[in-house]
Parts: structure tokens; C-alpha cells; sequence
């Protein structure tokens, strides 16, 4: 203890158990103090350290060295603020939708699958909720820029209005948690419309959360600034109006977003963009002018400058193009030259095309790339510069196969046709029905259509009369028998397939929820309705491949040898049939069921003893796994005393079958873990790697010839190599597909 | 992208080798630093003349490898083949041509195919006209002979 003592004694930076956050003795306050006192020591040693390095003065007259502590806290500071937290937050959002989006496409294509009127969940979304969504971040963004106009006075406050001054820091709190949640609601509903975020590379969240918390730091005292009056502007107001111009402009470059879209008119938004820069350009060449540019904040210069120099270089180029022009023409005489002889002829003609404008992109993007274009000269066309943007290499050699994903929309298309045949099967539905099936179809996957308004007109047209035909057959139905209500499920889009929801992970929890109530009832109505039930609450890991249930393993090994179609059937509704039944099936169950239940049940005992008697020795491997598989429903039947179909059997108790699987799982995996295999895994690894580079994963899948081998960076090269073949099959490539792995 | 692959394909070249030990004697690269210089010995195929004669090869890739095919030619003045030009060793097969290659091929079925070349030559592309000529003519002893005496001069003068 002395020696420790001796320590706090010489080293008294260490001794901080006077100070205090919060006061007391006992565990909580220490929980708190403990690391508020580490956290002094740890300075006071750094502060100690810097002077000692420095010199003999002490840290408390050195001016400089608290101008580096405070920059050095501030930075620290920074990962604790609450913008660092909320740009995190959501860029985390952001990542989640992108990756939601990847499953919700296959998802749609399972539900396809089915054929069952099952709708899938996440189809396009409904156009008055994109509306909705839009709006509940235009109409903030407007109230917020109208703020901002009353925190620099350009709007004048009398009682009568609404708005008050809040002060900056609350301001930029504000409008940063608006930037967010309107990136966030973009994103969201572009994913969902099948097409992409815009862009936006002037003011990203992370780089305005920097700037936010640097202003908040330094011009936090402008807060409690009193109002100025409008003849006489201070330092501290000019600053003010140079840092919420700068916010309003990001503000204003959601709002234009956001109305693009809600209005499917994306083309406009470099239009717009543009107008708005070169107002705010303007203005900061004003402020230059009267020399107040050293009050903008640090990230403006860095994120307008730019444009300024590309605009000064797009502008002398054409003022040189078009004198070189004026050259050439000769107006007294006939000999004008021709202006063709121009090295920058073509591409003046043609400067549109070749900046490869959409119209979506922001204004600062298509003039840095004009500059950028306008810059290169022919030594950097020899040497390659244009490399570096392939998009700007001759378009017309690469192939658009690999490079534009066309299959993706064409597959979702196919998904609703699917269900729109079905339907019709079912002939429940009314032409109109249909009709209106067939509008989403084409909507779907067009994310710029021609007139939203027209759109929305055209869906209330169709969905009426449809609505109206659905609650006819509704009323027509309910006076039918029961099983049209199997055949045709009258609330496609309200049925649950949980199937969608299901890991490995939570799926016991969903077994253990949703298990029918009443486990035996011989009323046959009550039966199938279990069973429509069953198909989507019993919910079995598709990778049980045990091997039993596999009709070649002939009739005599099943326990039902008398119903000759049992073991086909049971093959569909056992276990897979469950996940992916249509209604088709649900008839072939019924009539299974009838016949079970009027089968003679008395012999059922001396049934079971003559199978496993007559089963071949069980010391065979396939004996062996033979009577593992069964040994459970052997057991279950003894009980009951019925014979039972496999369906049945996981039916009446779903967590046996579980544990079944479990165990054969766990049994299998055993024994592949025995069997030894050096190599095995350095094959496996290969098995499911990209054919081309043998380094990623693959994930793209090529149509029509559904190869499935390439990797998203391979398919690029080969795309922009001009490869328009299949390099597994040689058959032409006309689109792909990106798969996420889950 | 290519290195990674090369090493994997070196890999799995050094476990299937073994595998072809009666056609393909050697595939390795030439230096251990280079992965783009490979050398090969193909071994002559039974029931043909090139048969108890081994061939060498020279195989270099090019940094774009798996999307360009390699470039492979068999050593100079050492080759009697319809397909193969003696003085230079170049080879006319369709797979090592840019428009018939696929990425997904590797060195191993680049050789495969060429030891496919030796027992069954293509008389309607040749690069060695002579020996074409006398193959399509049905001349076969004249065909064997030349083969022999190229191939005998060829270790004599080695």
C-alpha cells in the first residue's frame, strides 16, 4: 500500500478522488465517477506530458497548447455529438432498406410461385402512401426553410405570425434530422418503386454532420445573440446568413428531390438544380465581391469552389471554341474556312451526348464532368486519362447485356402475370379485376412514367369497378359452400404467408404461437380448414432431405402400403408440399384425408409390427436411418392407435417433427464431420465462387440461359469487354439479375 | 483479380496433375515471383507419331487474364503439326482465339484441349500447310515419316 501511495504522491494527476460528477458513495456514483476520474487523470498526464515536451512554462500560460487541446477535444467531441450519432443511425437506416430491397424481390417471385392468390408483401406501393411519404418530408423542409429565412431576418417577425427565432443550434438540429429523414424516405420509396436513390453528392449526411457540429461549436454563442437591427450588419450576422444559406441550399436540394419524384418528372432535376446553384453561386461571387467570403464556413468553399473553377473553365473553353469559329468565318470575303477543321468540332456539336445526361443527375456532377471532358487533350487520350471514366470511352462497342439489368423488371412482370392467371382459374374474379391486375402490371418496375397523375387516374378508374365486383362475390360466396372459400381466398393481399418470415433462428418461436388449437376433430369441414391452415403456420426447414419419404423407396417401406397413392402424395403435402401446395393439391389432400379417416383402424397395430418386421435388417445404413426417421411416428400412431399420413402425424404434433429434423440434422452433420475430407472444403469454397475470378462469391445470375456464375465485379469487366455471350454456355445474353445472399 | 486467380489455379493444377500424368509431364510456372510466365511439357498422345516425344510449351498470360485468353505457343523449330507453325511454335486453335475464349476455362483445359490437338489435327486450319496437304491426300506413311524425320532431327540436333 505505501508503494502505491508513494505513486499518488509523486504523480498527483493520479489522485482525483476528490473530484466528482455525481455526489456520494456508493456503487452507481462510482459507476459514474470512475471513468470521469480516469478520464481527468488521462488529461491532466496529457496536458503534463505536452509541457514537458514542450518546455518550461506551465500548460495554464501557454496559450497555444490550449488551442490544440480544444481542437483536439472538439475532434474527439465530435463522436459523441448527437449529429455524429444521427448521421450514423441513419446511414445504417439507409444500408438496411438497400438490403431489404434485394429480399423483397425474391420474396415476390416465391409468392409467384405459389399460385395460391397469395400477393406478396412488399409489391409496389400504393401511389397516395408514395404522396403521403413525400410530403411528410416536403412539408417540414418548406416550414424549415421558411425558419431559416426568420433566423436571418429576410422574412420579418410581427406578432401576428406563427414563427419565432429558435436560435441557430436548434435550427441545425432540426434540419439535420429533417436532411435524414427525408434521405431516408427517398430511399425507401424509390427501393420500393424498383428504381435508385438520387444522388446527391453536394451535401452528403456525414459531411453536413461535420459541419453541423463544427458551427455548433464555434457559433454557438450566436444563440443568445440579441436581434440586430437591419442598417448596421455585425461580423456575427453576416456569418449567421452565410452558414443558413448554405443550409438552406442542402435543404433545398431534398426539396427538389422530392418533388421530382412525387411528380415522376426526374428528368427535370438537373433544370432545377441548376437554377438554384447559380443563384447561390451568384450570391457567393457578390459576397467576394464585397469581401465577405472569409465569413463562409470552411465546407462551403470546399463544396462550391469547384464548381466555380468548372464553371470558369467551361466558360472560356466555349468563348475560345466560338472565337476560333468567328476566326473562320470570313464575312467580306467567300473564303470562310470550314469550322469542321476544329479539333473540338465534334464534340461541341455533340456535347450533350457525350456527357451522358439523364437529367437526373445534380448540377455539380454533369459541370465537373463538362470540365473534365473539355480538359483532356490528346496527350491523355494517348496516355489513357479517359480510363479512369469508362462511361466516357465509345458507348456504342459495349455491350448493354451484361450492363443493364432489363431481366429484373421483366421477371416481376412475369410474377403478377402469374397471378393474374390464376386468378382468373379460379374464375372468381371479374374482367375488371383483371383489368386492373394488368394496369400494375404495367406500372410495374417503370419508375418514370409518363404522367403520375394520370396513373393514379387510371388505378381509381380500374380499382372501382373491381372493388365492387369483389364484394358481390364475396356476398355469392358466403351463400356457397365452404369449399369455394378454400378454392378462393377472397383477401389475397391480407393473407399472411409466414413462410416470408421464417429463419432458422425464430422458427420455433413461430411453431410454438401458432399451433392450432383442437388437435383432433373428425368434422370434415373443421379438418381442411386445418389444413389450409396448416400450410401456412407448420413450417419445416426445406434442407430435410431425409431419405424415406423419397417415393423410390418403394411401397412396402411406408407404413401405408394399402393406399397406393400415399406415397406420392405424401411426398408433395409431408413436408415440402406444405411450403409450396396450390390449390390443386388442397383437393388431392382432402380426398387423402377422407380415406384415412374411414380406414379401418383395428389393424392398425399388427400393420406396424409387420412392417418393421419385414423391413430389411436395421443394421443397414439405410435401415438404420430408415428407423430413426420413423421411429417417432411409429411411436405416435401406437398412441393414437390411427393410421396416419405423414401430413397428419406433423399436423398433430409439430414439435416432434422439429425435433426429428434436429436430430437427423445434427446425426448427419456427425457423420460428414467424420468422414475424413482434406480437400473437402477447399472444393466446397470453389464450388460456389465466381467462375472468373475464383475470389468472390457469385451472385448474378444471367438471362435467359439462367447460368449462375459470375460475380458482380467480373460481370462488369466482361460487360464493358464487349462479351454478349454466356461464357458457360455460349447462348446470348440479354439481361441478368443481382442475387443477395440471406 | 488475376493473381488470386492464378494462385488458385496453381493450386489446383499441383492436385490434378497427377491425374493426367499420361498426357500433360509438367505445367508450373516459370519463376515463382512471375505468375504470368508458365511453362508446360505435353506428352505425345499413343497412336500417333508424336508418340515417346515430349513437347514443350511456352504460356504467357496477359494482366487481363481470365477475360483475354493466354497466350501459348510450343517451342520454335520443334513442332511438326498441321496446326502448329514449325518456325515459331504458333498455334491455331479456336479456344485461344478472343472471340472463342471463355474466362471460365483454365490453364489445365487449355492443355487438355491442346493434347486433344496433338492426337486429332484440324486439316482445315493449318498453319503448317505441308503437313496438311499430305494428311489430306491420305498419304499417312508420308505423314508418320515426315513427322519422324523432323522430330529425329529435332533430338539430334538437341
Amino acid at each position: 500500500m505505501s508503494n502505491s501511495s508513494d505513486i499518488l504522491d509523486t504523480l498527483t494527476y493520479l489522485n482525483r478522488s476528490n473530484q466528482y460528477l455525481v455526489a456520494g458513495n456508493d456503487t452507481w456514483t462510482n459507476l459514474i465517477n470512475l471513468p470521469y476520474r480516469i478520464g481527468l487523470s488521462f488529461s491532466d498526464a496529457t496536458k503534463l506530458q505536452y509541457h514537458q515536451s514542450i518546455g518550461q512554462t506551465t500548460p495554464d500560460d501557454d496559450p497555444s497548447f490550449y488551442q490544440n487541446y480544444s481542437l483536439f477535444i472538439d475532434i474527439i467531441g465530435y463522436f459523441f455529438s448527437s449529429y455524429a450519432i444521427l448521421c450514423f443511425v441513419t446511414a445504417i437506416l439507409l444500408n438496411r432498406l438497400i438490403q431489404m430491397s434485394s429480399l423483397t424481390n425474391s420474396t415476390i417471385l416465391n409468392n409467384a410461385n405459389n399460385a395460391n392468390n397469395r400477393v406478396g408483401q412488399w409489391r409496389k406501393l400504393p401511389l397516395w402512401s408514395t404522396f403521403l411519404m413525400h410530403l411528410s418530408a416536403l412539408i417540414p423542409s418548406v416550414f424549415i426553410i421558411l425558419q431559416g429565412l426568420v433566423e436571418v431576418d429576410i422574412i420579418p417577425i410581427n406578432d401576428s405570425s406563427y414563427m419565432e427565432k429558435i436560435g441557430l443550434e436548434p435550427f441545425l438540429v432540426r434540419l439535420f434530422s429533417l436532411f435524414s429523414w427525408s434521405h431516408c424516405i427517398e430511399t425507401f420509396i424509390t427501393i420500393t418503386s424498383n428504381s435508385k436513390p438520387m444522388e446527391e453528392s453536394d451535401y452528403t449526411i456525414f459531411e453536413l454532420s461535420i459541419q453541423f457540429y463544427i458551427m455548433s461549436r464555434h457559433y454557438s454563442h450566436f444563440s443568445n445573440l440579441t436581434p440586430i437591427n437591419d442598417n448596421t450588419f455585425s461580423t456575427e450576422s453576416i456569418l449567421r446568413l452565410h452558414t443558413i444559406s448554405d443550409c438552406l441550399m442542402a435543404m433545398v436540394g431534398r426539396i427538389i428531390i422530392h418533388v421530382v419524384e412525387m411528380f415522376n418528372i426526374k428528368h427535370y432535376r438537373l433544370l432545377a438544380s441548376t437554377v438554384v446553384n447559380v443563384i447561390f453561386l451568384t450570391y457567393l461571387f457578390c459576397s467576394m465581391m464585397t469581401g465577405d467570403i472569409i465569413y463562409f464556413p470552411l465546407t462551403t468553399y470546399f463544396r462550391h469552389f469547384p464548381k466555380i473553377f468548372s464553371i470558369l473553365i467551361v466558360a472560356i473553353s466555349v468563348l475560345c471554341y466560338l472565337l476560333s469559329c468567328l476566326v473562320r468565318k470570313d464575312f467580306f470575303g467567300n473564303s470562310s474556312r470550314d469550322t469542321k477543321e476544329l479539333q473540338y468540332y465534334s464534340f461541341m456539336n455533340n456535347w450533350w451526348s457525350h456527357l451522358h445526361c439523364t437529367g437526373e443527375q445534380e448540377f455539380s456532377v454533369v459541370i465537373n464532368k463538362f470540365a473534365l471532358l473539355l480538359c483532356k487533350d490528346v496527350d491523355s487520350i494517348n496516355f489513357g486519362i479517359q480510363k479512369e471514366f469508362p462511361s466516357l470511352n465509345v458507348p456504342s462497342r459495349i455491350h448493354h447485356s451484361f450492363i443493364i439489368s432489363g431481366y429484373n423488371n421483366k421477371l416481376q412482370k412475369i410474377a403478377s402475370l402469374n397471378q393474374v392467371v390464376s386468378g382468373s382459374r379460379n374464375n372468381n374474379i371479374s374482367n375488371a379485376s383483371i383489368d386492373e391486375g394488368f394496369n400494375t402490371l404495367d406500372n410495374y418496375g417503370k419508375p418514370d412514367h409518363k404522367s403520375s397523375i394520370k396513373e393514379k387516374f387510371s388505378v381509381i378508374v380500374a380499382l372501382f369497378p373491381g372493388f365492387i365486383s369483389l364484394i358481390w362475390h364475396f356476398t355469392k360466396i358466403f351463400k356457397h359452400t365452404h369449399i369455394e372459400v378454400i378454392e378462393h381466398d377472397p383477401r389475397p393481399g391480407k393473407k399472411l404467408n409466414f413462410h416470408d418470415y421464417v429463419t432458422n433462428k425464430n422458427y420455433a418461436s413461430f411453431l410454438s404461437a401458432i399451433r392450432p388449437s383442437d388437435t383432433k376433430t373428425s368434422d370434415l369441414n373443421r379438418e381442411f380448414q386445418d389444413e389450409e391452415n396448416i400450410g401456412d403456420v407448420l413450417l419445416l426447414p426445406s434442407e430435410d432431405l431425409s431419405e424415406d419419404y423419397i417415393p423410390a423407396a418403394g411401397a412396402n417401406e411406408d407404413e401405408e402400403s394399402d393406399v397406393d397413392y400415399s406415397s406420392s402424395d405424401d411426398y408433395y403435402m409431408g413436408y415440402e408440399g406444405l411450403q409450396e401446395h396450390d390449390s390443386d393439391n388442397l383437393e388431392t389432400i382432402d380426398e387423402l384425408e377422407d380415406y384415412t379417416d374411414d380406414a379401418d383402424k383395428s389393424s392398425v397395430k399388427d400393420e406396424l409390427v409387420e412392417i418393421i418386421l419385414s423391413k430389411e435388417p436395421i443394421n443397414t445404413k439405410e435401415g438404420k436411418s430408415w428407423m430413426l426417421s420413423m421411429w417417432n411416428l411409429f411411436q405416435y400412431q401406437m398412441r393414437v392407435n390411427k393410421r396416419l399420413t405423414r401430413s397428419e402425424y406433423s399436423k398433430l404434433n409439430p414439435e416432434n417433427v422439429l425435433q426429428d429434423i434436429n436430430f437427423k440434422n445434427s446425426l448427419d452433420s456427425r457423420k460428414s464431420s467424420i468422414t475424413p475430407n482434406t480437400n473437402e472444403n477447399d472444393n466446397d469454397s470453389i464450388e460456389v465462387l465466381c467462375v472468373v475470378c475464383k475470389t468472390n462469391d457469385r451472385n448474378i445470375v444471367v438471362w435467359p440461359c439462367r447460368c449462375f456464375a459470375l460475380c458482380e465485379d467480373c460481370r462488369i469487366s466482361l460487360g464493358l469487354r464487349g462479351f454478349n455471350t454466356c461464357i458457360c454456355c455460349r447462348s446470348e445474353v440479354h439481361g441478368y439479375s443481382k442475387l443477395n445472399r440471406t | 483479380m488475376s493473381l488470386k486467380r492464378l494462385l488458385k489455379e496453381k493450386r489446383l493444377i499441383e492436385k490434378e496433375l497427377s491425374g493426367y500424368s499420361e498426357s500433360i509431364e509438367l505445367l508450373e510456372p516459370v519463376a515463382f515471383e512471375n505468375f504470368l510466365k508458365w511453362r508446360a511439357v505435353l506428352k505425345g498422345p499413343v497412336n500417333t507419331p508424336y508418340h515417346k516425344h515430349s513437347f514443350k510449351l511456352l504460356i504467357e498470360l496477359p494482366s487481363e487474364y481470365p477475360l483475354v485468353p493466354p497466350a501459348i505457343t510450343f517451342e520454335p523449330y520443334s513442332m511438326p503439326h498441321c496446326n502448329v507453325e514449325f518456325s515459331t511454335g504458333k498455334i491455331c486453335l479456336n479456344i485461344l482465339e478472343h472471340e472463342h475464349w471463355s474466362p471460365v476455362w483454365n490453364l489445365m483445359y487449355v492443355m487438355v484441349a491442346l493434347y486433344q490437338l496433338l492426337q486429332e489435327p484440324v486439316v482445315d486450319s493449318p498453319l503448317n500447310i505441308d503437313l496438311a496437304n499430305i494428311l489430306r491426300a491420305g498419304d499417312t506413311s508420308a505423314y508418320h515419316g515426315l513427322i519422324n524425320y523432323y522430330l529425329q532431327e529435332d533430338t539430334a540436333t538437341h
